[in-house]
């Protein structure tokens, strides 16, 4: 090297280099080692070569005292720039000492540990290390290529007292083998719907699981292509409900033993089943002794009758009525026993594919009670009118199948404004509306059809006009029975907001707003 | 008729406290007390046995919940005047709030504010 060190070649102030040597000898039949001596020969350190490349190193112990020093280094080993991260460990593992560092192609990082504990020199997060610091362990990562790393490493320990330079060796942190597995198998996918799927392998040196699908990014394929297909990143969609297989191919640095962490490639996979899906049912609740229609909603039903078989729970003997033309819908009767179990259970639909192959759906549950009780409280139809109010229609089911069954019970809302019990609520201005806090409109009978719901702007407004803080009502619409918890109220939903506030809008008009349900009116102030 | 006499009385003594705001509000929306009479007239022709079309030509439903069996109404010309009434609906399918439901009970004309939601 000193003879390279022309000026030339090599710069004259140049004190370190990456060297490669590249050889078509058989492998282990070289070893290449590299040495420097002073111009005595008297005095001088050897390390051998490596060719081991490694997304993490683990190393130890090094050594920092008046005697002693270590000097650490990584260098990066790949094509690309790459980004190290080197962390010192000390009292028995318990403290750590974290530094960053891009690397360049061919480029090393060094770490003098005397120089950080000596001149305090903080780590990434402002720590330094302790002054009477002196031993603990180490470890190398490559953040940028967590599948097959690119960092080398070398330590070197020199010992004042004799002269000794001694050369460390960490270990290469591959992952263990047989570890590399895909993350479902068998993998659900929902018919039409996306299943999203990807690669872990266990880290040899920490023995925990970790995320490496980028290193499998490309490589994904399913056996049966009607059935399910899979993109560049391990993302399957359902085409059809079936079984089919899913696998896919990457290259990871492999733990065989210390210091050989070869690359190989994996090749991870499992099942692929493609589910029929359960959205909801209707009712969702039934009574015990009656027989009653569920329509089942949802996707990748057999639009074959004899195809599709419904699993409830105890007690229920199901037979399946009807299935819709584009395969979403299933009638099913379910005919409750008297002494059918009170309670939530599952049902599912189990669809027989093309391929002869059963796959069931997701489970979706169905309670059972004693009694006739109002259940499924749903949006019918919104609308927004003219005036800025926001106009609903909720309709509701029984439990028995049967509205009629629920002509003892009452249905109704209660609707809390700020600061309740405080009543009456003044609306803020320039909105100019009072309401009684809560209020409380005349109940419905169970049996009904059907209830309306008109959420009104206020009476009028007050100029000049300006913005105001938005203010909540929350509504709460409820049902009791009088054979059912002794009359008290249930709620149907969980409490619904009611929002209004005036803006200036962006096309400088001033407007009331109200928001409930994900439904928005919005509507001009007057006289601007 | 009793289950808004409770109401009638509370309603009365809310238009005591009234805020500037209110007063304003019910002075811009709400004739003289002399028009009452004209009201309480209205509220006179809601009787039980009528369809519900013979109510909502005097009266329109308020805001908030309604039901075919249970409605609440507001007096056009002062909406802090309200009746509550109840149908016997008529059972056509598919068509709650029929105009030939029949009142089956009318409580007490009384003042409220209005339900708003």
């Amino acid at each position: 090297m000193a003879a390279l060190q022309d000026g030339k070649t090599l710069p004259l102030d140049a004190n370190w280099a990456s060297v490669i040597i590249t050889t078509n000898s058989k492998p282990d039949e070289l070893m290449a080692v590299a040495a420097s001596y002073d111009a005595t020969l008297r005095y001088g350190a050897q390390t051998p070569f490596s060719d081991q490349l490694s997304h993490q190193w683990k190393g130890g112990m090094w050594e920092y005292d008046p005697y002693h020093n270590s000097i650490i280094t990584a260098g990066n080993g790949g094509t690309k720039p790459t980004r190290a991260a080197f962390t010192i460990f000390y009292n028995q593992g318990t403290q750590r000492y974290d530094l960053e560092q891009t690397l360049q192609p061919d480029e090393q990082m060094w770490m003098d540990v005397g120089k950080l504990i000596g001149e305090h020199l903080p780590d990434k997060n402002g720590k330094t290390l302790p002054a009477d610091l002196t031993s603990g362990s180490y470890e190398f990562r490559d953040l940028a290529n967590t599948g097959v790393g690119t960092l080398f490493e070398g330590k070197v320990i020199y010992d004042k007292t004799y002269g000794h330079v001694t050369y460390g060796c960490a270990a290469c942190c591959g992952y263990k083998l047989n570890s590399v597995l895909v993350w479902f198998d068998p993998l659900g996918v929902p018919f039409q719907g996306l299943g999203y799927d990807g690669v872990n392998a266990t880290d040899s040196c920490s023995l925990q699981n970790f995320d490496v699908s980028d290193s499998f990014y490309g490589g994904w394929s399913t056996a049966n292509t009607s059935v399910a297909t899979v993109d560049h990143y391990g993302t399957h969609t359902g085409v059809s409900v079936g079984s089919t297989t899913s696998s896919t191919y990457g290259d990871l640095q492999m733990f065989l033993k210390s210091w050989n962490c070869p690359i190989q490639r994996e090749s991870p996979g499992g099942g692929a089943n493609v589910k029929p899906t359960i959205s909801s049912l209707l009712p969702s609740t039934g009574t015990v002794g009656k027989t009653l229609t569920i329509v089942i909603t949802g996707s990748g039903f057999s639009t074959t009758l004899a195809n599709n078989t419904v699993q409830a729970g105890s007690g229920i003997a199901v037979t399946v009525v009807s299935v819709s033309t584009d395969g979403t819908t299933i009638n099913a009767s379910f005919a409750i026993a008297p002494n059918a179990p009170v309670g939530s259970s599952g049902v599912t639909v189990t669809v027989k594919a093309s391929d002869g192959s059963t796959v069931p759906s997701n489970s979706v549950n169905f309670t059972l009670v004693a009694v006739a009780i109002p259940t499924d409280w749903t949006i019918l139809s919104e609308a927004p009118l003219n005036s800025g109010a926001l106009f609903f229609q909720y309709v509701w089911s029984s439990s028995t199948g049967a509205k009629a069954d629920l002509s003892t019970c009452s249905v109704g809302e209660t609707v809390f404004y700020p600061n309740y019990p405080t009543t009456p609520y003044v609306w803020p201005l320039p909105m100019v509306q009072s309401t009684q806090n809560p209020t409380f409109p005349p109940t419905g009978k169970g049996s009904d059809a059907v209830s309306e719901d008109t959420n009104y702007p206020p009476g009028s407004y007050q100029q000049p006009y300006s913005a105001t803080n938005p203010f909540t009502a929350t509504q709460r619409w409820w049902w009791s029975c009088p054979y059912y918890n002794n009359g008290s109220p249930n709620n149907f939903v969980p409490d619904l907001s009611i929002v209004r506030k005036i803006f200036k809008d962006t096309d400088g008009f001033w407007k009331y707003q109200i928001t409930k349900s994900g439904y928005t009116n919005t509507v001009k102030l007057p006289n601007q | 008729m009793k289950f808004r006499f409770k109401m009638l009385v509370m309603g009365l003594l809310l238009v005591l406290p009234l805020g500037a705001n209110q007063q304003r509000n019910l002075s811009q929306n709400c004739p003289p007390c002399g028009d009452f009479t004209e009201a309480l007239k209205d509220y006179q022709r809601i009787k039980v046995g009528i369809p519900r079309k013979e109510v909502e030509k005097y009266f329109e439903r308020g805001g908030g919940s309604q039901f075919p069996s249970a409605a609440h109404y507001n007096y056009p010309k002062c909406h802090y005047l309200h009746v509550d009434v109840k149908f016997e609906v008529s059972g056509k399918e598919g068509k709650p709030f029929s105009p030939d439901d029949t009142v089956l009970e009318v409580s007490r004309l009384y003042v409220d504010y209005p339900t708003m939601d």
